[in-house]
């Protein structure tokens, strides 16, 4: 844990920001006073968690880490404004501090993906608990099959992590496919919602495909790619909730018979079945 | 369903007359909260009384559980200066809390809390309120209208779980510790207290079973888990249920909560958690003002099936202690008791 008392939260310093679209940034974090910060041992977190992150006067919101835990000295989140916590956080600068309570949350279980071809579908800022996964498998390249990612965001303007989506292009089998909604100016490359895309990866439904995205993107990416082949066990995906607490207590997040922010976020598509939700 | 079980760290008894003495005497030396009536309102709740002739010895139960004195409705997690999370304060409860007067089925209630804040992530500000308080249970012996202790396995008379109990045996009361903290206060008042006295449990026990309108607690389980329920119920609860959340607010058993920072402008700033309720409208909305739990029968079902399947299966214990106060509260006559009983009549013909 980062914290060490369940509910308070942990001093960290913003190391840098970067502005990744006029409503996103990439916070990097590390712990105050703590010299390069002690989450540099592994295990502290994996791809797939998420920490309450707290703006005291604002409140918190839970938000995924989108770094790999194999980057060390710090950890990244990657937060779109949406409101209270989030729109005030737009406005901090590096040096300034804020409060982390965390890691919460299941994981990707990415070693059950260990030899196998792996896709990773993303809608909009999607894309962030993602790319903690992604930057995991590409480290570690050998131990998978081949690595397709799926990307769609509303336009051009909404992509984020564009640098490295073409960095990940480079690395041996790894194909990169990017999609914007409608076509835009100057833009040359494809159009329509990722669903377009799931052609691309019609001969890797053997392999496990991580999905992330807003409701209606998961709705119709599941659909496609059950009639492509996939099986429920496969399919990958984190399901968002409300969430004041992030420790199985407040209650917001609960459904059927989980928490999803100790029992999930991240669930197979055959677990989401048995929960009755509908996505 | 409950079994009566004899054993207890200690029997004794004590004469109504001690009793009333033992409580004005522990008002005095600590801090003692008693079902009492209200300056302004005639409802019997838990208050602090400095004197035993505050204390209501003739109520059935209080309006407001007594979970609030370990889960506030509105508490302070900690308080800040906004600049520094290194200026977090917490002040955790550490003076020591008697009660007197908790019904079995509150004392249930308190259990299942118990086994819910203790589970990871532990809750220190419930454990540690809780770690100071020791309780003087009473057992019931008429059962109320509205309440069904005895189809939940949560009274009139408890088995374990307490840490002092009194059973009414005319002029004496039966006195069971059952506790080491029962035990710490039994000794250290123990010149008010008598030799045991036998009551019998289990005839109380059978007498409030007849007596109640009850329901098997395994086939509603069993129901609901395998969504056997006529929707139309659950259609009619929606319908009539307007989301005030009172009767979640009054459960004993229920504790959502919602968190907001207060910043006051005399800098006393407090991150606060305030009771929330599953039926409020808010409840599950996301950013972008999306609920993934609708409709609204959604929403109703929850507080059925978290209570009567899900706590089952985690706790071992149900999660409605079978108190009564849902039923009486409901703006839209929306009726717990009867609604339960219509789930485990519901597909008893087909
Ligand atoms: C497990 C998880 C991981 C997430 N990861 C990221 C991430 O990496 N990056 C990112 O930008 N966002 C992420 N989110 C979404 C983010 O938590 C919400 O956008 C944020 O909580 C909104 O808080 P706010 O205070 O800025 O907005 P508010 O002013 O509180 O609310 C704006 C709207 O959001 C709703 N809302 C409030 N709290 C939540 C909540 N906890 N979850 C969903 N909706 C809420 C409100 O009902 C309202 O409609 C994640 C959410 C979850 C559950
Ligand atoms: S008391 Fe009645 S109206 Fe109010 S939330 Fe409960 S069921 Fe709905
Ligand atoms: S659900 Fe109703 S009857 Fe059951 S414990 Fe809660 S308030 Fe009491
Ligand atoms: S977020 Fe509070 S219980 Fe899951």
């Amino acid at each position: 844990m980062f914290n060490s008392r369940t509910y308070i939260p942990r001093a960290t310093i913003i190391q840098d920001i970067e502005d990744l679209t006029y409503d996103t940034r990439l916070f990097r974090l590390k712990f105050k006073g703590l010299g390069d910060c002690d989450n540099s041992s592994e295990s502290d977190y994996e791809p797939g968690q998420f920490v309450q992150v707290s703006v005291l006067g604002m409140g918190e919101a839970p938000i995924s880490i989108c770094s790999s835990p194999k980057d060390k000295g710090f950890f990244e989140l990657c937060v779109r404004n949406t409101g209270g916590v989030t729109g005030a956080m737009q406005k901090l600068e590096k040096g300034d501090e804020i409060g982390v309570r965390g890691p919460y949350g299941n994981n990707f279980a990415i070693e059950k993906a260990t030899g196998r071809d792996c896709a990773f579908i993303a809608g909009g800022i999607g894309l962030a608990p993602l790319r903690s996964v992604i930057k995991y498998v590409t480290a570690k390249r050998a131990d998978y099959g081949k690595l397709a990612i799926l990307y769609g965001a509303r336009t051009k303007e909404d992509i984020v992590f564009a640098d490295e989506l073409s960095q990940w292009a480079q690395i041996e089998s790894v194909e990169v496919h990017l999609t914007i909604d409608e076509p835009q100016e100057a833009w040359t490359g494809r159009t329509g919602v990722v669903t377009t895309l799931i052609g691309e990866i019609s001969d890797m439904s053997e392999g496990k495909c991580f999905v992330c995205g807003p409701p209606i993107m998961i709705h119709f990416t599941i659909k496609e790619l059950l009639d492509a082949g996939w099986t429920e066990e496969n399919i990958i995906m984190t399901l968002e909730r409300h969430m004041k607490c992030g420790v199985g207590k407040c209650g917001h997040c609960y459904i059927g018979d989980k928490y999803v922010c100790t029992d999930g976020p991240v669930f197979t598509y055959s677990q989401i079945n048995a929960l009755e939700v509908e996505v | 369903m409950p079994v009566i079980s004899k054993i207890q760290i200690k029997n004794a008894s004590i004469t109504k007359t001690n009793l009333f003495k033992l409580l004005d005497l522990i008002s005095q030396e600590k801090f003692l909260i008693a079902p009492a009536e209200g300056p302004d309102l005639e409802d019997i709740n838990f208050l602090p009384v400095t004197g035993a002739e505050q204390i209501c010895f003739d109520y059935e139960n209080t309006l407001v559980p007594p979970k609030e004195y370990f889960f506030g409705q509105s508490e302070c997690m900690f308080s800040f200066s906004p600049r520094s999370n290194e200026s977090i304060t917490v002040t955790d409860q550490s003076e020591e809390l008697v009660f007197f007067g908790v019904r079995p089925c509150d004392v249930k209630a308190i259990e299942l809390l118990d086994k819910f804040y203790e589970r990871s992530f532990v809750d220190d500000y419930y454990l540690s309120k809780r770690a100071c308080s020791v309780i003087i249970s009473v057992a019931c012996s008429q059962l109320n209208e509205e309440c069904f202790c005895t189809s939940v396995g949560s009274g009139p008379v408890l088995t374990e779980g307490f840490d002092i109990q009194l059973i009414d045996a005319g002029n004496d009361f039966a006195v069971q510790v059952g506790s080491e903290k029962g035990l710490q206060l039994y000794e250290q008042y123990q010149d008010f207290f008598g030799a045991p006295i036998d009551v019998d449990a289990e005839k109380e026990f059978e007498k409030a079973k007849a007596s109640e309108p009850g329901f098997d607690l395994q086939r509603v389980y069993d129901r609901l888990k395998s969504n056997k329920v006529d929707d139309r119920l659950w259609a009619d609860i929606a319908r009539r249920c307007q989301s005030c959340g009172l009767c979640l607010l009054l459960c004993p058993t229920c504790s959502c909560y919602t968190v907001i920072d207060r910043v006051t402008p005399n800098g006393r700033n407090l991150r606060m958690r305030e009771w929330d309720c599953c039926y409020f409208e808010g409840f599950t909305r996301m950013a972008g003002g999306q609920n993934p739990v609708k409709p609204k029968e959604e929403m109703i079902k929850r507080k059925y099936y978290h209570k009567l399947v899900q706590q089952i299966d985690e706790f071992g214990m149900s999660g409605c202690t079978g108190c009564g106060r849902c039923n009486t509260v409901c703006v839209g006559n929306v009726n717990w008791l009867e609604n339960i009983r219509k789930i485990e009549g519901s597909g008893r013909d087909v």
